[in-house]
């Protein structure tokens, strides 16, 4: 059943429909909120509450194709609104346990070209990525995870397109600053300098 | 590899390892649900309490302004005819309307076969009846019109019955005359259909779930007694889903959940239904019949 389908019945609270859209978008939000806040527990809340307020509110969305967008909309600023409550993001981060659970289970990733990268360097990346303001960081997510254009990004996080472009461009630009600045090393010697390609 | 790719493939690594919680799935949805019913009814019980607050501060000579008001927006225009109307719509499971006499016996079971145009003829009776106001004119196509009587209704009663497409209202046609099943508009009209005994004279009888509400979607269960030409709606009431029959005997049934998808909601086979949660039970003991609910906090 498509999507718009299943907004209709939603909209007339048919529980059955909205169970399949909350099994099929549940895990994207989840992991969207978890990258921003980097919180298991408040990835949970975002994703709870994101579906509470989709339930409550789905009579206002007008266009079914927008829907994955409004989701994602109510997501994000849940996600910001968590941040504001605890002081501007400064409690919001991977509590050790999970960290470590993460660090174990974590091999070897293949890429696209059968190129591994080693872990080491996965845990720079992704540490370069959340040490990012959070209005950058959001944006790449967007961007990188979840595969949305620019114009959708500009809708989600209600900003023009030009700042969310300059947001993406700043963003990786600290990002390959901080990674060749502190990790070049690791860089060279596991991509082979390949970084230097942009 | 660029820079692109390797940033995508780094997020992914790391969140796949992030949803393994899928357990607490249903847990989750169900909280999520309670807490929509709980919002839903705080917002109703402010509405109320403001509305009262409002009221409570009113003065005497305001009242008697907003009395006045109401009565002019809403009393005028009911007429006693559309009371009446409201009335008999909601009073019970289903209209009697004769459209021809029939002197056959009550128990027989000789199927009768009613054509579209037979149905047409009856239904154009039953609107001019229960309508005398309106012209009575019928506009039915063959198309907005389909026949969805279970065999076992079939073989046991030989009633046929009749659901229109547009509106999802159900008729049962049996012994040349035409009953309504089920109450109230919106809802997808009668869901499952089984013969039921409930009074023992050996003349079988109909018992079926039906939904309604436009808003609030409500899914109930009605007997009709053909032999009386009479329905009753039973004690029970699933909101939100839609609900089927199952049979145990001709004064036992379980009602389960059930789901009726979206594209097959003008031609869809009562008995293609397949059942979900069981939510209750029909049973009828000493000529009474009484509906035993379960999961009544979950659903």
């Amino acid at each position: 059943m498509e999507d718009g389908e299943l907004i209709a019945r939603v909209k007339n609270n048919d529980r059955q429909a909205f169970k399949v859209l909350f099994d099929t978008y549940r895990p994207k939000v989840y992991k969207t909120a978890f990258l921003i806040l980097k919180d298991y527990e408040y990835a949970d809340e975002v994703v709870q509450e994101t579906f509470i307020q989709v339930f409550l509110k789905i009579h206002k969305l007008t266009n079914p194709i927008a829907f994955e967008k409004w989701l994602y909309k109510i997501a994000v600023n849940l996600c910001f609104e968590i941040i504001r409550k605890n002081k501007k993001s400064k409690i919001v981060s991977l509590n050790e346990e999970n960290s470590k659970e993460l660090d174990n289970s974590t091999t070897d990733i293949f890429l696209p070209d059968n190129i591994v990268i080693q872990k080491e360097i996965q845990d720079k990346i992704m540490k370069c990525i959340d040490s990012l303001q959070v209005k950058h960081r959001t944006v790449l997510i967007l961007f990188y995870f979840n595969n949305f254009s620019v114009k959708e990004i500009s809708d989600i996080v209600n900003c023009s397109e030009g700042t969310v472009k300059s947001r993406l461009f700043y963003g990786k630009k600290l990002l390959k600053e901080d990674l060749l600045t502190n990790h070049n090393d690791i860089v060279n010697e596991s991509m082979g300098g390949m970084f230097y390609e942009f | 590899m660029n820079f692109d790719e390797i940033v995508q493939s780094v997020l992914k690594k790391k969140t796949e390892e992030v949803d393994a919680s899928n357990d607490r799935c249903t847990e989750m949805f169900n909280y999520i649900c309670n807490q929509v019913e709980e919002k839903n009814n705080k917002l109703y019980k402010r509405i109320i309490y403001n509305i009262n607050m409002w009221i409570n501060n009113l003065s005497l000579k305001e009242y008697v302004e907003i009395a006045l008001f109401i009565f002019i927006l809403i009393a005028i225009p009911f007429s006693v005819k559309h009371f009446k109307r409201i009335e008999d719509s909601n009073s019970a499971a289903a209209k009697v309307i004769p459209v021809e006499q029939s002197s056959e016996n009550a128990n027989s079971i000789t199927p009768e076969s009613y054509s579209f145009e037979d149905f047409k003829h009856l239904y154009t009776q039953y609107i001019k009846t229960a309508y005398p106001e309106t012209s009575g004119e019928v506009t039915l196509k063959k198309e907005d019109v389909s026949d969805i009587t279970p065999k076992e209704v079939r073989d046991e009663i030989g009633c046929q019955i009749f659901k229109i497409k547009n509106n999802f209202a159900t008729y049962v046609a049996y012994k040349s005359k035409l009953y309504q099943l089920g109450t109230g508009g919106g809802g997808f009209g009668v869901v499952s259909i089984k013969t039921c005994d409930f009074d023992g004279n050996g003349q079988k009888d109909l018992i079926f779930t039906f939904s309604s509400g436009s808003g609030m979607h409500r899914s109930e269960i009605g007997v009709f007694n053909l032999s009386k030409g009479k329905g009753e709606v039973l004690d029970f009431m699933q909101r939100h889903r839609d609900i089927m029959l199952g049979k145990i005997s001709d004064k036992d049934f379980k009602v389960y959940l059930t789901f009726i998808p979206i594209e097959e909601l003008n031609d869809f086979n009562p008995s293609k239904l397949s059942k979900q949660e069981h939510v209750a039970d029909v049973h009828c003991v000493n000529g009474i019949i009484k509906v035993t609910e379960y999961n009544k906090e979950k659903y």
